[in-house]
């Protein structure tokens, strides 16, 4: 029998040193301060019923803890992850989520992305889509359905984002946070209007812009400006005398 | 005196003998390495009645009985290892010399293979198993026997040293292959090299050179009898079997350059447990098993002071790289080989039992420097091509020897004796 022919000569010897990459499905989570993950090589382990000995490996890179969905929450979702592991799985790594196999080739299309048309829509609406702004140039890490990071490794953005329409930017001329996605018109006039409403700091070079239903500071002084003065705002710019001392009016201050 | 007869059934449904008539030879053959014994008959088949008759095919059970010699009149029958046919073929029509061939029949010699029934029968299912080795091969055997189709006659497993700390997994892979690539490489006991096999009666072994070496001997292995009674080697009352030598052969160090490396071996070994954080890198001399000289030049192993090996074992725990170093070591067990061929002595001696050799030297006041107790590491049983008498070929082995020869100073041989 030629070699590629025999099921042995296929896999590498059980007792090699050599570590070898294989997919594995995540069993479980271990208990606070144990970074391992518990897994389930495919499809060697398939049908091993001793679930408790299951390999449980450690991160490939320390000071990272990989996690998952794991068979414990969910048996028939539970995701994927890559090991690197002796042959006989004696030892091993996690080095991460992993992707499905998809179609059925290297040269099939693969489309189980995020989905970059509805972040770029949430981004554009809130005027945060700077020009030079290009899906090539985006290295994303997608989480899950739930968060998203993004880096625009040409310029050095930065997005993070959540699907509940939290959101912290950082790009080349602004600084964007937000928490909620609703709309502030109904929620201005109505702290408990039935549509959420949201909070949001924009920060420039030139302004900074707070938007948010209700705006609460909570402090001993507030001080504006840098002419140590105390500060009173009134439709005009003129002086205001009382009780013998003179009160100035803040100039470009609005309300 | 009577002499041994060896009979073949196939045994799968009723128990047909395979006339005696119509075996030239056989070979029954075992060792301590490997994990099953295997066969071979030869069938004078002129006519090619085998293969019209298809009366032998590949699965067919094959029951070796043995009725031994000696002097008992009335032995009892030994039943030898379960075999199976797992190849027949004839190697050339026009083979069977003087006999008349039936051409177009496909006659001759009828050759058929035959190995201990695991090496097709086995429990495949897959497990994980984190106990000590020597658990995991009593469970292994154990719940294979319900499963596989055969029962192991007897089962002899020593403990081992491990703590069974690491989770092995059996996958997709047969009992024995699993236990001689996942667990016999990391299986020490008694801080030796571990030994998996069949013997030639079918018992299973897990066990130690020096548990093994350390039982009594099973018989004494003299010169011809002629010569062991003129050299008085002979005990007319003995209660230990005799046996008497027809053939032999001798080595030393026979895998010398393989048994050179074992003498000063340094070792890397990386423990990637966080807990242990320990890297080595250790120098270790080579400790015989039993007591003795081993015949290798003492300024010759000094002279090396890189040391005569090196080996890496990177991402196994500490506890794995010191067991498969012992076990790696274990070719150093068969320093000294002796090949014995006596009358038929399955039911005397097989392997992983002990036998003493007593041969005669130039000076009969002296004893010889092979004399003493060896270990039975392969044995061979055969019917030699169309003689109607029976053999037993022993490999005899020890990493060292009691006695030396006058001519020899120990103070010059690397000292074996220091475990």
């Amino acid at each position: 029998m030629q070699p590629q022919y025999s099921d042995t000569a296929r896999q590498p010897h059980p007792y090699s040193d050599i570590l070898h990459i294989y997919r594995a499905r995540a069993v479980s989570k271990p208990d606070p301060g144990d970074d391992r993950l518990q897994v389930r090589i495919l499809p060697h382990m398939a049908d091993i019923m001793e679930t408790a000995l299951l390999p449980y490996y450690p991160p490939f890179f320390k000071g990272n803890v990989i996690v998952s969905k794991t068979e414990e929450i969910d048996k028939e979702e539970a995701e994927y992850v890559w090991v690197a592991a002796l042959p006989d799985f004696s030892l091993g790594f996690v080095l991460g989520v992993a992707n499905s196999f998809e179609a059925s080739g290297a040269s099939e299309k693969f489309s189980r992305s995020y989905d970059y048309r509805a972040v770029h829509q949430g981004l554009s609406r809130r005027n945060l889509i700077p020009k030079y702004l290009d899906y090539k140039n985006l290295y994303v890490q997608y989480w899950t359905d739930q968060y998203l990071e993004m880096v625009d490794f040409r310029h050095g953005d930065k997005y993070i984002i959540q699907s509940n329409g939290n959101m912290i930017v950082m790009e080349t001329n602004q600084i964007y946070l937000r928490v909620g996605s609703g709309s502030l018109d109904e929620a201005e006039e109505n702290l408990s209007a039935s549509v959420p409403p949201y909070s949001a700091i924009r920060m420039s070079r030139q302004e900074i812009r707070i938007t948010t239903p209700s705006l609460s500071i909570k402090a001993g002084q507030i001080s504006f400006g840098d002419k140590n003065l105390n500060l009173l705002a009134t439709a005009s710019l003129a002086p205001i005398f009382v009780e013998g001392a003179t009160l100035h009016p803040q100039k470009h201050m609005t309300l | 005196m009577i002499e041994p007869v060896v009979t073949f059934y196939i045994a799968d449904e009723a128990s047909v003998q395979i006339p005696d008539n119509y075996i030239r030879s056989f070979k029954l053959y075992a060792s301590i390495f490997s994990s099953i014994p295997g066969a071979e008959i030869i069938l004078s088949d002129p006519e090619g009645k085998f293969l019209a008759n298809l009366a032998i095919k590949p699965g067919n059970a094959i029951t070796m009985l043995a009725a031994p010699g000696g002097s008992v009149e009335a032995p009892s029958i030994l039943q030898m290892t379960p075999l199976r046919v797992v190849g027949a073929h004839n190697p050339g029509v026009f083979t069977s010399g003087e006999e008349p061939v039936a051409l177009g029949s496909l006659g001759g010699e009828f050759r058929i293979e035959l190995a201990h029934p695991w090496a097709i029968q086995s429990d495949w299912s897959n497990h994980a198993y984190r106990k000590k080795s020597s658990e995991i091969i009593r469970d292994l055997i154990a719940t294979g026997d319900q499963n596989r189709g055969f029962a192991f006659p007897s089962v002899t497993i020593s403990e081992s040293d491990d703590k069974g700390n690491v989770t092995r997994y059996k996958i997709a892979e047969s009992e024995a292959r699993f236990i001689h690539q996942k667990i016999l490489p990391y299986a020490t006991i008694d801080n030796q090299a571990a030994y998996s096999f069949v013997d030639e009666l079918g018992g299973f072994h897990f066990r130690s050179f020096v548990e093994m070496y350390s039982q009594a001997p099973k018989a004494t292995i003299l010169p011809p009898l002629s010569d062991s009674i003129a050299t008085g080697l002979h005990d007319p009352n003995s209660k230990v079997p005799e046996l008497y030598l027809y053939d032999g052969a001798w080595w030393l160090g026979r895998k010398f350059l393989e048994q050179l490396g074992k003498f000063k071996k340094v070792l890397y070994a990386e423990d990637t447990h966080p807990d242990v954080s320990r890297s080595f890198v250790a120098k270790l001399p080579y400790k015989s098993v039993i007591p003795g000289y081993t015949l290798m030049k003492k300024d010759f192993i000094d002279n090396i002071v890189s040391g005569t090996d090196a080996t890496v074992f990177p991402f196994r725990s500490f506890e794995d790289v010191t067991r498969l170093n012992t076990n790696n070591n274990a070719v150093m067990n068969e320093y000294f080989e002796v090949s014995v061929s006596v009358d038929f002595a399955a039911d005397v001696a097989t392997v992983g039992s002990t036998v003493q050799l007593k041969l005669a030297g130039d000076n009969p006041t002296k004893e010889h420097w092979l004399n003493g107790k060896w270990l039975v590491i392969a044995s061979e049983h055969s019917q030699h091509v169309d003689q109607l008498r029976y053999y037993s070929k022993y490999l005899l082995a020890r990493p060292a020897i009691d006695r030396l020869p006058d001519s020899i100073d120990s103070a010059g041989l690397y000292n074996a004796s220091m475990r």
